[in-house]
């Protein structure tokens, strides 16, 4: 043993020199009992409300991409190759004849499906006009793969095979004043490109969670559009909810799930039908998945600017409460504590403020999340049916996100340490004396 | 004689008279009519500057023109009004190019977008193309004679012959002595009126006859309508061949 040099406080003495700061740094939480409570609800505010936004952000994304498989795409699609390789441009003249047979291998293989043509016009009403997407759909087969029947508002039959009825979405009819009865004319191209006139009676209105729907499509019998629009086939199957080992169909598959199920009917369907493809619902909605994807971008940083006001109010309340007490860091220093011991009793003291801010800012968040999870906030007022993209109507629900909770915390707690750290090096660097002075 | 009989007697006569009267106009064949009247409409070249005023709900607005034609496939249609200043449509037999100054941009109308109207007026991009010879694409049928605007005419009716024809069915009037069009409506595969395009003021540019003021409308729009004026004309003259192509377009 080197007696020139200071023994090396041993484990035991570590201990009791930590408890001992913690206990220091409680009687301080204590003895400034108003501060510490503005300090806390500040932190807690603030991860709350990151813990609040993050919710709706990530509810609205997943009850939008339900949304759009649910009412409007399906989990994929079955179409003919040419079509496959020209997507966004859907024809009429990429006509699948086989649907009926290509089907019943769909079902073979335990996916749901339903027959579809989907084509554009212009529906003329009363004094005016407006471009219409128009989808035509097999009544009794289209509720295994979509929700529309269920959403239905006006109009006590569905359509009826073989008449004329029209099903619009809501707030088109009530944007145009239409009415049960209502005739209307829509004039579009037959498959081989001639001019054609549909003259349809509205039958029924659906008020649907995708905006999509409600805004700009209407929805006739299959058989119908067949005879006007000249054909034998169909432009699509709609593929619906997808067979999963754990025996429950899975409603809205994705990633590589949802790749696998894809590929399995294609190797199907390539090897009865040549020239028949099937594609996943992402690809569908490619368009709109790239407008989320730059969403998210905008959401993330709407987070990091959450973030960045809850780092802000943190570091300002650990500033304030370091500079009030730069005096009795004098006297502490003054009758003999260490440096080392001063600022670790600081970063403690920030970190029991940082763990029991979040703690509270975690509870108060979840209880934000449950209430957004199940009621959700009507925006109606202030967005009415502007579109924001989304595949959901004015009712911003939210969605469960431990992670985001468990991140919130650990960050709450670091952040506080560590911005302790500055106004404790600062008041460290000030000698004694003007410690003492300070007022 | 009895005067029933006598009544009989004069309505035969009447019948008869009206047959005979018929019959020099009833031996065209729809065909033949075509062929004539085709004849004023179908030019190796035409130039010609003039208007349009496009009617609609929202009001009235008048675009101007100049328009060049090689043969029956090949135009170039520019706007010389203040807000379309410049602006060229260019078609080459059955494709249709829009260039747009403002921007330096060159646009190829494809598929759905050649069904939009020419600058909001009752004419699409679409009705520009095509211009072949409509025996080549309609049955025609000689349905009798009518009177439109004091003018004797023959009334057709062209039934398409393919199914991928945009009108599968016409009516045209067109008028016996001169054998130009007066009237034309077209109509959808389920027979519901379309558009009627009405051919009210002509004009004598060598041995042919040119309609010189179109009024289109459409049955289906309230309140649509588009005046399509020449002013001025010239038709089989020589034209600099070079015009008809993307690179002059853009110059």
């Amino acid at each position: 043993m080197n007696p020139g040099r200071a023994a090396t406080p041993s484990a035991s003495d570590r201990g009791a020199g930590l408890r001992y700061l913690l206990l220091l740094a409680w009687r301080n939480l204590a003895r400034h009992r108003r501060r510490t409570v503005i300090t806390l609800l500040a932190l807690a505010f603030s991860i709350a409300v990151f813990i609040f936004m993050d919710s709706m952000l990530r509810g609205i994304d997943k009850e939008s991409q339900r949304n759009l498989v649910w009412y409007e795409t399906g989990s994929g699609r079955v179409v003919t190759s040419a079509q496959h390789d020209d997507l966004d441009r859907v024809a009429l003249k990429h006509e699948l004849i086989e649907y009926r047979r290509v089907g019943a291998v769909l079902a073979e293989l335990g996916i749901a499906n339903t027959p579809r043509i989907g084509f554009d016009g212009e529906m003329f009403f009363g004094e005016g006009s407006l471009p219409i997407r128009l989808i035509a759909i097999n009544p009794a087969t289209d509720g295994e793969v979509f929700r529309l029947q269920d959403t239905l508002v006006a109009g006590s039959d569905y359509l009826e095979p073989g008449s004329s009825g029209l099903i619009l979405g809501a707030w088109m009819t009530d944007d145009l004043g239409m009415v049960l009865g209502d005739i209307v004319e829509v004039r579009t191209r037959t498959r081989h490109g001639a001019m054609q006139v549909l003259e349809l009676e509205l039958v029924g209105t659906l008020l649907s969670p995708n905006p999509t729907i409600n805004r700009g499509v209407g929805f006739v019998p299959l058989d119908v559009a067949q005879y006007d629009l000249e054909m034998e086939g169909v432009t699509e199957i709609a593929l619906g909810a997808m067979p999963s080992r754990l025996g429950r169909p899975v409603a809205v598959p994705t990633g590589t799930f949802l790749a696998r199920e894809i590929d399995r009917v294609s190797a199907r369907l390539e090897r009865e039908f040549p020239g028949v493809a099937a594609v996943g619902w992402p690809r569908l909605a490619r368009d709109y998945l790239a407008m989320m994807e730059s969403e998210r971008s905008g959401n993330a940083l709407l987070l990091l600017l959450v973030f960045l006001i809850a780092a802000v109010g943190i570091s300002n309340t650990m500033l304030i409460a370091a500079y009030e007490r730069i005096r009795e860091f004098g006297m502490m220093r003054a009758l003999g504590m260490a440096d080392g011991a001063l600022r670790a009793t600081m970063v403690i003291e920030a970190g029991l403020i940082g763990c029991f801010g979040s703690l509270c800012g975690v509870l108060l968040g979840a209880v934000a999340v449950y209430f957004l999870v199940n009621q959700g906030i009507d925006m109606s007022r202030f967005y009415g049916d502007i579109s924001l993209g989304y595949r959901v109507t004015a009712v911003f629900r939210g969605a469960w996100n431990p992670g985001t909770m468990a991140v919130a915390m650990a960050f709450g707690v670091l952040a506080s340490m560590v911005i302790a750290l500055l106004p404790a090096r600062r008041a460290l660097r000030l000698d004694i004396v003007h410690c003492l002075r300070h007022e | 004689m009895r005067p029933c009989a006598r009544r009989l007697l004069v309505a035969a006569g009447a019948v008869v008279l009206a047959l005979a009267a018929a019959v020099p106009a009833l031996a065209l064949t729809g065909d033949e009519i075509i062929r004539r009247m085709e004849r004023h409409e179908r030019h190796d070249s035409m130039q010609s500057t003039g208007s349009m005023e496009i009617t609609d709900r929202f009001g009235t607005r008048t675009k101007s023109f100049m328009s060049t034609a090689l043969g029956d496939d090949r135009s170039l249609l520019e706007f010389t009004n203040p807000e379309e200043a410049g602006q060229k449509v260019l078609r080459l037999e059955d494709e249709i190019y829009l260039y747009f100054p403002d921007s330096e941009d060159v646009i190829h109308l494809q598929g759905a977008a050649l069904r939009d109207s020419v600058l909001g007026s009752d004419f699409s991009y679409e009705d520009m193309t095509g211009s072949s010879s409509r025996l080549n694409d309609y049955e025609v049928v000689l349905e009798g004679t009518e009177e439109i605007d004091g003018h004797e005419t023959y009334r057709l009716r062209l039934t398409a012959k393919r199914r991928d024809v945009v009108y599968p069915v016409q009516v045209a009037w067109v008028d016996s002595e001169r054998f130009v069009t007066r009237r034309v409506e077209l109509f959808s595969r389920r027979g519901r009126a379309l558009k009627r395009m009405a051919v009210t003021e002509f004009r004598e540019v060598g041995d042919k006859v040119i309609g010189t003021r179109l009024e289109m409308s459409d049955f289906m729009k309230k309140e649509s309508m588009t005046v399509f004026t020449i002013d001025d004309i010239a038709i089989d003259e020589p034209v600099d061949e070079s015009l008809f192509s993307l690179e002059e377009l853009t110059f």
